[in-house]
């Protein structure tokens, strides 16, 4: 006798049933949350590179928030030097104004006082500060740098240090964020308060006056040399803030490839399980349930 | 020449046989839809021949035997196949509750409370003596700290809870030994007399199906209807109609399996209770191994490094996180911050507020290799892939042992099960065999009259 056939075909009907939902299940997974992969078993080494992928990404938002943050610093850094600049071009005015021969010794007194109001206006300028913290004072942000000190040949006392803060704003890559004080005002071959000291004490005792100004403008070219460093810094932060919004981009249309829905196909895959399920139940509505018994009376 | 009353006594046999396999086709009919059911056929032969003078008559038909029709090879490749579907789904159950606790897929994982906390220390770096953003670094390190808390945890309960399911199996797989110990004796003693033991060979059956998706077990024929069921490696469940009662005690915080004394855990390889015992005691300790490896060596490195450098006050920095036990065990589920004053925060080298070289110094540990040579993140995502994986390759085997079952249910129903359609035939064939004996009878009760009538 030939094989015997299965008479009982509701085991094959229910798992098949079975088999359909489950891809109706996963389809609509996937159009709700528009991942493919959901869990970390739907494809693990996706999900272990999307780990990797996604520190990156976090890494680089922290990178752009720093960079932002930066830049508020360094430009008020820098228009705070600018500002440098314009009062040391009043100086030299007044040095030049002062040498002239035909001034009275109490001409040059009065002379001497607007340097000397200028020279306030320096001091202040160099003990800027941002956020609380001194910006020309080192590492020693929380000490005021420039003190007025008798006993100094300048007249001013640093107390800063000569540390530069660096700070990592891209994969790899740092910026220094600051320039001691120091290097910009007290350099030992162009120290800007000893200069408009010597200034204001030649056009007090009206001798040495060009030799003065000739100091000033030193220290005047030196600090126009140094500000470069601000400047040049903002650049930087400019470029490093356009590359990390492109690599941001790149990493995150990788995530995408990575564990992103096709919604398209996803839906396709939805409307065949769905049809499938239905020829399912409508076969098994036809061939099920009939047998001999039916047809003897 | 046999009396008209041996003719009868031939109907009457008839009659009686064709009844009996009519109560066998019935009978199977009833059981179309039990579970286990092997479909019975009656057995009908000719009853012995008489001798009459020159003559060899027949003397009807009995019905001798009821067999049940079943292949035994079947039904034990069945078994067998049953044991690795009940350890693979009982794998599954536990593990995707562990893939619930790691879910990355999700932005809420471990790796984002990693990420975060070297964020924060980048922000710090950029504003060194910020004390709302050295609050934001102890924060965001109580939250890493926390995540691995949660996550050690969350594995210890399950493991916990497989604990309890290993008694229940346990339990269940005593109750089930009795059953088929009974059974055994039951089936031999009938068949010591001769006798088919059709509906206890069934329901013995079944209990051997529902013990192979408990655990793994052997079974052989030990003669005269008897089997003997073992575990596969050799531990003794049920002998002749005595069985074993399996005990569960307390090993090192983990309900252990004892038979007679003896620790059988490490033997039950299948089946449901080899599919916990397997999450229990090898893949959540394996997790939480890397778990602790990750929270020690992070903990240890960080503290390293920050104790090079000096806080607000300008004083040495001392531990950032509580020192991890010796040799990491259990470093994730008690890993904490030390520090609660943000201005303890080691950040500067040249012991001044605006320096932050220790903080660059903290940072940097992110791109190296303290996890065993492994970057953190790296190391993570190792871990991650491996929890995945273990997941996606038991799902695939579960669905390829679910179509074999599928095949082999199907193979049994083909040999054994009931079909109606058969059914029919038979109880039209019986039918009309009884009705036509039943015209013997009453063609020989005429003929009696007959002979009756005749002496009249």
């Amino acid at each position: 006798m030939a094989l015997r056939i299965n008479p009982d075909t509701s085991g094959d009907l229910l798992a098949a049933l079975a088999r359909t939902t489950k891809q109706e299940n996963k389809a609509l997974a996937e159009l709700a949350s528009g991942r493919r992969v959901n869990f970390i078993s739907d494809d693990p080494a996706a999900a272990s590179a999307m780990v990797i992928n996604r520190s990156e990404v976090r890494a680089m938002d922290q990178f752009l928030r720093n960079v932002t943050g930066l830049r508020a610093l360094l430009q008020i850094a820098d228009s705070a030097l600018n500002s440098v600049v314009l009062a040391m071009t009043r100086v030299i005015q007044l040095g030049v104004e002062g040498a002239n021969g035909t001034l009275t010794p109490d001409n040059r007194l009065a002379v001497a006082a607007e340097v000397q109001g200028v020279q306030e206006q320096l001091l202040s300028l160099a003990n800027l500060t941002f956020q609380g913290k001194f910006v020309f004072a080192g590492t020693a942000v929380t000490t005021q740098p420039f003190v007025l000190d008798g006993g100094a040949p300048s007249g001013v006392r640093y107390d800063g240090n000569a540390n530069v803060t660096t700070v990592e704003i891209a994969n790899g890559e740092t910026i220094e964020m600051n320039l001691p004080g120091d290097a910009i005002f007290s350099d030992p071959a162009a120290d800007l308060f000893l200069a408009v000291n010597d200034l204001i004490v030649a056009l007090q005792t009206s001798t040495g006056i060009p030799a003065a100004v000739a100091g000033v403008e030193a220290a005047f070219d030196h600090v126009n040399l140094v500000r470069g460093f601000y400047g040049s810094a903002l650049n930087r932060i400019d470029s490093t803030e356009f590359f990390l919004g492109r690599e941001i981009l790149e990493l995150s249309r990788l995530e995408e490839g990575l564990v992103g829905a096709d919604l398209a196909e996803t839906a396709t895959n939805l409307i065949g399980a769905q049809n499938a399920r239905d020829a399912i139940l409508a076969a098994a509505s036809r061939i099920s349930g009939n047998s001999l018994l039916d047809f003897l009376r | 020449m046999s009396s008209l009353f041996g003719t009868l006594s031939i109907a009457l046999r008839s009659l009686l046989a064709q009844q009996g396999a009519l109560d066998v086709t019935g009978n199977n009919i009833a059981n179309v839809n039990t579970r286990g059911y092997a479909r019975q056929r009656p057995i009908l032969n000719e009853t012995p021949p008489v001798r009459i003078g020159s003559l060899v008559l027949g003397t009807g038909v009995s019905l001798d035997k009821v067999e049940g029709i079943r292949d035994r090879i079947l039904e034990l490749r069945i078994h067998q196949e049953t044991q690795r579907d009940g350890e693979l789904e009982a794998f599954l159950r536990a593990m995707h509750q562990v893939e619930a606790a790691f879910n990355e897929a999700k932005d809420v994982g471990l790796g984002n409370l990693l990420d975060n906390f070297f964020n924060n220390l980048l922000q710090l770096s950029t504003d060194p003596s910020s004390l709302p953003l050295r609050q934001g670094v102890l924060a965001a390190a109580e939250d890493l700290a926390n995540g691995f808390n949660r996550r050690a945890e969350s594995l210890a309960g399950l493991q916990s809870s497989l604990n309890l399911e290993v008694t229940q199996a346990v339990g269940d797989i005593n109750k089930l030994t009795a059953e088929i110990a009974d059974l055994n004796r039951r089936v031999s003693g009938l068949e010591a007399i001769g006798k088919d033991a059709l509906s206890f060979e069934d329901r013995r059956t079944n209990l051997i199906r529902d013990l192979s998706k408990l655990v793994d077990i052997a079974v052989i024929d030990a003669g005269g209807g008897s089997l003997t069921i073992t575990t596969s490696n050799g531990t003794a469940l049920v002998v002749g109609d005595t069985h074993v009662e399996l005990q569960t005690q307390i090993v090192a915080g983990f309900q252990n399996i004892f038979a007679q004394g003896a620790d059988i855990t490490a033997t039950i390889t299948s089946g449901q209770l080899g599919g916990q015992l397997e999450v229990r005691d090898q893949t959540i300790p394996s997790i939480l191994a890397d778990l602790d490896s990750l929270a020690a060596d992070l903990a240890n490195s960080v503290n390293a490094v920050h104790a090079a450098g000096f806080d607000l006050t300008g004083t040495a920095g001392g531990d950032f996180f509580v020192p991890p036990p010796g040799g990491g065990v259990g470093a994730a589920g008690v890993l904490a911050v030390a520090l609660t004053d943000p201005a303890l925060v080691a950040a500067s080298l040249d012991g001044q507020p605006g320096d932050n070289a220790n903080l660059l110094a903290l940072i940097d540990l992110r791109d190296q290799g303290i996890i065993g040579g492994q970057r953190p993140t790296e190391f993570y995502s190792g871990l991650i892939f491996r929890i995945g994986d273990d997941i996606a390759n038991a799902s695939a085997d579960s669905e390829a042992q679910g179509l074999v079952l599928r095949q082999l249910a199907n193979q049994r129903s083909s040999i054994s099960g009931v079909s109606l359609d058969e059914e029919a035939v038979n109880l039209i064939r019986f039918q009309r065999a009884f009705e036509a004996s039943a015209r013997v009878v009453s063609v020989v009760d005429e003929l009696t009259q007959t002979v009756i009538n005749m002496a009249r």
